[in-house]
């Protein structure tokens, strides 16, 4: 006989199970033997997506729409398909960033915004109060049905009995409290829950095994196996169709299969349990699997229950979201059917427990936080210990939530089927898909998209879901629905725009998802991302590239004293864990912060991660920026250190640098390679022309020295003149090869010169002793015009007068023959030395004034039949002018004949003496 | 072989059969009126599919997954250098 207190003592003595297997996990996770550390305790976790819904609901859909009720569970396992690269990095990105709830994930990846965080939280709230409704609504009519036990009996609607009578109340209210002492004993910064966890994965069990035991009865026991099952089924057509018929329509199955992809991982419980509750990141590859093993399993026996109910209770008058427990009810196992009601319980109490946890993270660190610390965040951070009053918000959270949920029970969602309850909440936390999963492969997106598509998405869930579910439990008039607001049929809310032909559901999704990923793509296409939102989408989109970088990714540029941030997180966290976290930092790279006072922009960064796990991301920004003294980076900072683009244009400028530089590298070898060429082929013209001018004279000695030897009998006058020929051609030579050597020795810089200052005067006086016998040999008037002072001049006294004699035996060679004249002028010009050596004689043409300096060229006049010099005086001349930092010229003398002229720097000395000489000349 | 790039696409791949498989057109089919083996075609469809792509899931994790002897020599060796 199974009596309403008996049950109450077994739930409780359930209840205090669960506690004690918390207990137990939290204790061995603060002694370090994690008892949740594997991938089979991690998969049961996952598991709370089975709730009442599944337990109680499946069966009662699967009553009425026979396969209807399976697309729920595909749909996870199809996202768990995936898990690869969508699981796996949303579980990186929230370890990396300390991020504990869906809120936080969303507000964190666009540029930590609170009022988008906020939004998440609002929009989570409400989506998720229908859904808690619903579990609270299984335990209240499971308990009343089995209360009545043997009898199956419908409880009375329980809008009837006062609130304090009611036991949906008292649910609620009992599981409150437990998700209080489970998930809110203490504020930890990585907000793992291990007891939690390890008591749902507990609680995963015992639903399965409830289920499959009522199953395996249904299925074995009441009937010989499926076949017997399904044969008797088919009997009936009402029944037998469910599960055979060609009229079935599966055109909502791609609508719920999205909507429960999208909700595995938008749950908050889901991202609870699967993302912020994941102790190993590897343990997601196993997971992947047996969670949809898991469904698989749970799932086989739905429709074999829903038939037995349907066989057992033919005329409709029990509930078939009862079917669970009232057949076992009905055939008297007593047994079977209490363990139907803890699993039921058990379904429940997970998800209610996990929901409650997540979303009072959520209210306290997206909602509450921030509100309270822009308000007067001044007045919070005088006070001390901030844990007791984070832990009271999130305690209240958690009675405010299950209060939404009861509220929601009672007055709305007393007369809906489990599941469609279950749908209006599905739909909620799917608007959170775009901006989470966009979020992670768009860098491009932006806080605004993010806010208009949720807004929008948000808006019309409300409208084309929420508004009709209250106008159908009379909260709204009925007309809302039939005839669209105020009479406007375009605007009902079930066929908006005239959109008709779908199912509710579908059509929900299609106008919210229109508006959601409309807004999300258009906003984001339409504003530009500040400097924290392009930090943080480069480290949402390529996490897995940055991994390794993010210890030191950070914006902080400023920097924090360190104890101003142990404080600060003592405030939060407990100064005792402060402690230990910071030592291990400390170890972890060597540092000592008793020591450091200033911390630097990792630690700031670190903290502020850590903080984020407390208080959420957006919270944790304003409180660390309160005492960083720097602020956040600049944009143009930004895109210098993430813009790949930036190091790409940067690399190929370095690359076009390189090139220009290598062409004009190209150009001087090019230039380096002409002059080469043209040097060998000057070498090889030199040394012919060499060779050609030593001949002459050896060709002459040769044959006057063979005349001679044929000849002794020669007549001596004859004799004496082949004799000086043959001496005049030899000194000839002696002096091509002297003047070549020279030659040869200052082209190579091998020519010793003795730099003095010298007077010129005597320099020309000299050269014109030496030309002396010269000009006296020949019928020449030489003419001498010297200034009465000369500047001195820095150069070697014996090649400067080698230049004179050369100028002045050239001008006695090429003057007039009959009255050759020959001018010597010295003087001043333009501040230098002027020497200038004047004939009478042809001249030299304008188009030879340059070449006859090069070696070897004379002027071809037309009155010079042979060559009369060696070639190279002039050349000489001109390599020993320039030495001297002097030019040498030739132009056309005053009346006819050639000027051969340079100009030589005066010495440094006379800087000195020539004023004085100058101002004796004035006098 | 088995490089990331090419679970991925077998990801994919099981992904994209598994929403062919659950597709309203297949679904009418496998909804006609018939037994097999006493059940209902239908529901030995559905739970067929879905347990291939069970069985694929698995199957693509275990080959991605990191072999043990292919890590086990790299530490050995930094192990060796820092001695």
């Amino acid at each position: 006989m199974l009596a309403g207190w008996s049950i109450l003592l077994f739930s409780l003595a359930y209840l205090c199970l669960l506690f004690a297997i918390a207990y137990y996990g939290d204790k061995r996770a603060d002694a370090g033997r994690s008892l949740i550390a594997n991938p089979y305790i991690y998969t049961l976790s996952i598991a709370v997506y089975c709730t009442s819904w599944t337990f109680y609901g499946s069966v009662g859909r699967a009553a009425s729409g026979g396969m209807d009720f399976l697309p729920i569970y595909l749909g996870p396992t199809l996202t768990f398909v995936l898990w690869g690269f969508l699981l796996r990095k949303i579980i990186h990105i929230c370890k990396a960033h300390r991020i504990t709830s869906i809120a936080d994930f969303i507000s964190s990846r666009y540029g930590k915004s609170a009022l988008l965080g906020g939004l998440v939280t609002m929009i989570a709230v409400l989506g998720i109060t229908p859904y808690i409704a619903l579990q609270l609504k299984a335990v209240s009519i499971s308990f009343n049905v089995l209360v009545n036990y043997p009898e199956v009996v419908m409880p009375p609607i329980s809008s009837q009995v006062p609130v304090l009578r009611d036991t949906a109340f008292l649910v609620a209210l009992l599981m409150a409290t437990f998700a209080i002492l489970f998930g809110t004993r203490h504020i930890d910064a990585s907000e793992h829950h291990e007891g939690m966890v390890a008591a749902i994965a507990f609680e995963s069990i015992v639903k399965l095994v409830a289920f499959l035991a009522i199953g395996i009865y249904v299925t074995f026991g009441l009937y010989d196996g499926f076949g017997d099952l399904f044969a008797t089924a088919a009997l009936t057509p009402r029944i037998g169709n469910l599960f055979t018929s060609s009229e079935n329509s599966y055109g909502h199955w791609p609508t719920l299969i999205l909507l429960s992809m999208a909700a595995i991982i938008c749950l908050p419980r889901q991202f609870q349990v699967t993302v912020v509750e994941n102790v190993n990141e590897d343990h997601i590859r196993k997971a992947a699997w047996l969670f949809p093993l898991y469904l698989l399993i749970i799932n086989i026996f739905v429709l074999p229950i829903a038939i037995g109910g349907l066989l057992q209770f033919p005329d409709g008058g029990v509930d078939a979201d009862t079917f669970v427990l009232t057949v076992p009810m009905a055939h008297r196992m007593e047994g079977l059917a209490l363990f139907a009601f803890i699993g039921g319980l058990s379904a429940a109490t997970g998800m209610v427990i996990v929901a409650a946890i997540a979303l009072s993270t959520m209210i306290c660190n997206d909602l509450v936080m921030p509100v309270l610390l822009r308000l007067n965040w001044r007045g919070l951070a005088e006070r001390g210990d901030l844990s007791g009053l984070l832990l009271s918000i999130r305690r209240g959270s958690i009675v405010l939530v299950l209060l939404l949920g009861y509220a929601y029970f009672r007055f709305i969602g007393e007369s809906a089927a489990l599941v469609t309850i279950g749908l209006i909440s599905f739909a909620a936390v799917a608007q959170f898909a775009p901006a989470m999963i966009g979020g992670m492969y768009w860098k491009g997106a932006t806080r605004l998209g993010a806010i208009l598509g949720l807004s929008l998405g948000f808006a019309l869930w409300v409208y084309t879901l929420l508004l009709p579910s209250l106008a159908q439990s009379g909260w709204l008039p009925i007309g809302f629905i039939e005839n669209g607001p105020f009479g406007i049929e375009l605007l009902r809310p079930y066929a908006l725009f005239g959109l008709s032909g779908l199912d509710n559901l579908s059509h929900a999704m299609f106008w919210s998802m229109i508006g959601n990923i409309g807004g999300y793509v258009l906003g984001s296409l339409m504003s530009r991302p500040g400097a924290i939102e392009r930090i943080q989408a480069a480290l949402f989109v390529d996490v897995p590239k940055r991994s390794g970088a993010f210890g030191s990714s950070s914006f902080w540029r400023g920097s924090a004293t360190v104890a101003d941030l142990r404080a600060l997180l003592a405030r939060f966290i407990g100064s005792h864990e402060t402690d230990r976290v910071l030592n291990e930092y400390a170890r972890g790279r060597g540092l000592n912060l008793g020591r450091l006072r200033e911390a630097d922009a990792a630690l700031v960064s670190f903290v502020e991660r850590l903080l984020a796990g407390a208080i959420g991301a957006a919270s944790s920004r304003v409180m660390v920026a309160s005492v960083a003294k720097g602020e956040v980076v600049g944009i143009e900072e930004v895109m210098k250190i993430l813009d790949e683009t930036s190091q790409v244009i940067e690399y190929s400028h370095q690359l076009e640098q390189k090139s220009r530089e290598l062409e004009l590298t190209t150009q001087e070898l090019r230039a380096a390679n002409d002059r080469l060429k043209e040097l060998d082929r000057l070498k090889d013209d030199f040394i012919s022309t060499v060779s050609h001018e030593l001949r002459t004279p050896l060709t002459s000695i040769r044959s006057f020295s063979e005349i001679l030897s044929d000849n002794p009998d020669l007549d001596p006058a004859e004799r004496e003149r082949f004799l000086t020929i043959v001496v005049k051609e030899t000194e000839r030579l002696t002096r091509l090869i002297n003047e070549i050597l020279d030659l040869a020795k200052m082209e190579a810089g091998r020519m010793d010169w003795q730099m003095i200052d010298i007077d010129p005067r005597s320099v020309i006086d000299d050269a014109l002793a030496a030309t002396g016998s010269l000009v006296a040999s020949s019928s020449i008037v030489l003419k001498l015009e010297m200034d009465p002072w000369l500047p001195q001049v820095h150069a070697d006294r014996d090649r400067l007068m080698q230049v004179i004699v050369n100028l002045i035996s050239n001008a006695v060679k090429f003057c007039d023959h009959e009255r050759g004249e020959v001018s010597i002028l010295a003087g001043q010009l333009g501040g230098r030395l002027y020497i200038g050596v004047l004939d009478n004689g042809p001249g030299v043409p304008a188009g030879d004034r340059q070449i006859i300096f090069e070696k070897f060229q004379e002027s071809r006049g037309p009155l010079v039949d042979k060559p009369r010099g060696t070639g190279l005086g002039l050349a000489i001349s001109r390599q020993i002018v320039e030495y001297f930092g002097g030019r040498i010229w030739v132009e056309d003398a005053p009346d006819r004949g050639a000027a051969f002229c340079f100009t030589l720097p005066v010495s440094r000395t006379n800087a000195a003496d020539r004023p004085a000489l100058q101002s004796q000349e004035a006098l | 072989m088995n490089s990331p790039n090419r679970t991925v696409e077998r990801s994919i791949a099981t992904f994209l059969f598994g929403f062919l498989a659950f597709s309203p057109p297949l679904l009418a089919i496998f909804g006609a009126e018939a037994f097999v083996l006493g059940l209902p075609l239908l529901y030995l469809y559905l739970f067929a599919a879905w347990g291939l792509i069970i069985a694929m899931i698995a199957w693509i994790a275990d080959l991605g997954a990191e072999k043990p002897p292919d890590l086990e020599p790299a530490r050995r060796a930094k192990r060796n250098k820092a001695d």
